[in-house]
């Protein structure tokens, strides 16, 4: 063994190597938190592995993606393991890559000389928000569908370029087989490569630079210090060994999921990102109509400049959180407001399917009395009943899924107050228990097939 | 002496979640990729070649076959053929996949035997190897008969 050791030292320069990445002093002061970058190495790593396994038995094809996806979930040994990993790591990612900065954030790390890494990590976020999008497609489930149909129209908002930016992504104006091919290269070779390059970048800069330490700098006297390995290496392994049974653990009792194969037809399906886009997802519902822009395009990038550029914003040696008062508000600040979109975002939606959950109820009994309604009042005067066409009124098939509750009601009392220009008659007359009757008749109304 | 003794429990330490960690997710990888080898091969299906009593003795008569075939995530059809040689006591099905290295036979009609084009395999019209590398036989398949139909078993 030593003989080989000695052998491949001589040719490769092992004992430098290792001197170089693994002896590097690092201050006293250096503790827990300095796990943090290391853990997102360890999920980045778990992620090439599992998505290389992944990629062994994944087709690239609306029809393919799906059915291969389910077989490596139901048909391989370990598949549902091997897919929940990639599945959960990718959302930890997306914990833990933020984290990391928040850290570097708030001990000051990005000063001078750590600007460039600083920048480089910047970057990464970005690339680990930019594999979790385009993972996300790969299923070819409603879930992944609809997320990226929304998200990919969000780029189309851009100024003049938009839809060249929307077809280049899409490689056409629909999310189809010529999508997905471009997500999957995107994400399992073009986002790979360049995470291979800032991330050993970034690592290299790291180790030259040496960890900044405490924010005060009297504990960060190197002669006091201890090398990486063993005792920091010790702690990002505990990190890395909670981090995998979490994964574990996890990917066996809940797995990935996996929703109903993509319907473009399907209207009732409530297209959300993941949890971790949820904030942006919120953001745009406080910009309606030409506003939009600015929530889904100028905040985020006005964000990203920031952020890339705050080594040369926060200048000062100065390092204390206490004596960083405006950048620790803007940084509380802005992790508040992320934090309180997200829930927002997720109370919103709790209250949205409570009432798709309501609008779905249906009752045949009061649906029997509406037919009755419907017929006394001569609503077939201008709309199909059961299928029977009358062509003065729209199709009512489908219309109690396509409105809500309230707004049928509203309908009913006065049709031009939310549908302007409407020809039908005020039927104000109706108490409102038999406008549910109605709403229920209409619910129960299905095509024909036909002939 | 305290300190290296610490040193050394963190480099114990570090060895132990290492090789712990690996393991981990060692055994569910190795697994995935052993999954194809652990998969018990199926029955396989029997597909009508048509009606038995057509094939004459004499000499081996090529027919071609096609059924629906289960393909990891998706169901392909396949269209493949198969020698029938009638001998007094049956039909025999033969395969054409030379048991060499898989190239596929044909029927030599001028020599009476079966050739094999990529390393020059020779069989006789019972499938035994004549000439060539050939280890074995040509491989027989299962075979039936019902209501006058032949069927083979394949895989």
């Amino acid at each position: 063994m030593k003989k080989i050791y000695r052998f491949l030292d001589e040719r490769l320069g092992l004992e430098a190597f290792a001197n170089f990445w693994l002896k590097k002093l690092l201050p006293p002061s250096t503790n827990w938190f300095f796990t943090l970058g290391g853990a997102a190495l360890f999920l980045f790593t778990v992620q090439i592995i599992t998505g290389i396994f992944l990629a062994l038995y994944y087709a690239p094809t609306p029809n393919g993606a799906y059915a291969s996806v389910a077989y490596v979930q139901e048909k391989v040994l370990f598949g549902k393991i091997i897919r929940g990993i990639h599945y959960w790591a990718a959302s930890f990612l997306m914990v833990i890559v933020p984290l990391h900065l928040l850290r570097v954030f708030f001990w000051a790390a990005y000063k001078k000389p750590r600007e460039l890494t600083w920048i480089l990590g910047v970057f990464l976020l970005l690339l680990t928000a930019a594999f979790a999008f385009t993972g996300y497609l790969l299923p070819w489930d409603q879930k992944g569908y609809w997320a990226t149909v929304v998200g990919t129209n969000m780029m189309g908002l851009v100024p003049v370029i938009g839809e060249y930016i929307l077809k280049i992504v899409r490689g056409g104006m629909e999310l189809g087989a010529l999508a997905l091919t471009r997500f999957y290269a995107v994400h399992i070779l073009i986002l790979p490569a360049l995470l291979v390059f800032f991330l050993g970048l970034h690592l290299f800069l790291i180790t030259k630079h040496g960890s900044a330490g405490s924010w005060n700098e009297s504990k960060n006297d190197l002669s006091q210090g201890f090398p990486f390995y063993p005792k920091q290496a010790a702690r990002d392994l505990v990190i890395a060994f909670f981090l995998i049974a979490a994964l574990l653990i996890l990917s066996w009792k809940a797995g990935a999921p996996l929703d109903d194969i993509a319907d473009p037809t399907d209207e009732t399906y409530i297209p959300r990102p993941d949890w971790y886009f949820l904030f942006l997802f919120q953001l745009l519902k406080y910009f309606p109509g030409k506003l939009e822009i600015i929530g889904a395009i100028v905040l985020p990038g006005l964000f990203f400049i920031v952020l890339l550029l705050l080594p040369f914003i926060d200048k000062k040696p100065r390092r204390a959180p206490y004596r960083r008062p405006l950048a620790i508000f803007f940084g509380g600040g802005t992790v508040f407001a992320l934090v309180l979109l997200t829930f927002l975002s997720i109370k919103e939606d709790r209250k949205l399917r409570a009432a798709q959950a309501e609008a779905a109820r249906f009752d045949p009994i009061l649906a029997q009395a509406g037919e009755k309604l419907f017929a006394q009042n001569g609503c077939e005067g201008c709309h199909e009943g059961d299928g029977r066409i009358a062509a003065t009124g729209p199709s009512l098939i489908g219309a109690a899924r396509r409105h809500s509750q309230e707004w049928l009601i509203l309908h009913f009392k006065d049709p031009q107050s939310v549908s302007p220009g409407s020809i039908m008659p005020k039927f104000d007359y109706l108490r409102e228990e038999e406008m549910i009757k109605l709403i229920h008749y209409i619910k129960s109304l299905k095509k024909l097939p036909p002939g | 002496m305290e300190e290296i003794g610490r040193r050394d429990f963190f480099g114990l330490l570090a060895k132990g979640l290492g090789g712990l960690i690996s393991t981990l997710l060692a055994v569910p990888l190795g697994g995935y990729l052993l999954s194809p080898v652990l998969r018990k091969a199926g029955e396989g299906g029997w597909v009508s070649l048509g009606r038995a009593d057509k094939f004459a003795p004499g000499r081996p008569v090529r027919v071609e076959y096609s059924y629906e075939r289960e393909d990891g995530w998706m169901k392909t059809k396949v269209s493949r053929y198969a020698f029938i040689l009638r001998r007094p006591d049956g039909l025999v099905a033969f395969s054409p996949v030379c048991t060499h290295l898989g190239c596929s036979v044909g029927w030599n009609e001028e020599q009476k035997n079966f050739h094999c084009p990529c390393h020059g395999g020779v069989y006789d019209p019972e499938g035994k190897v004549l000439a060539g590398p050939p280890p074995k036989p040509l491989t027989q398949f299962d075979t039936k008969v019902e209501e006058g139909k032949l069927f083979i078993r394949v895989a």
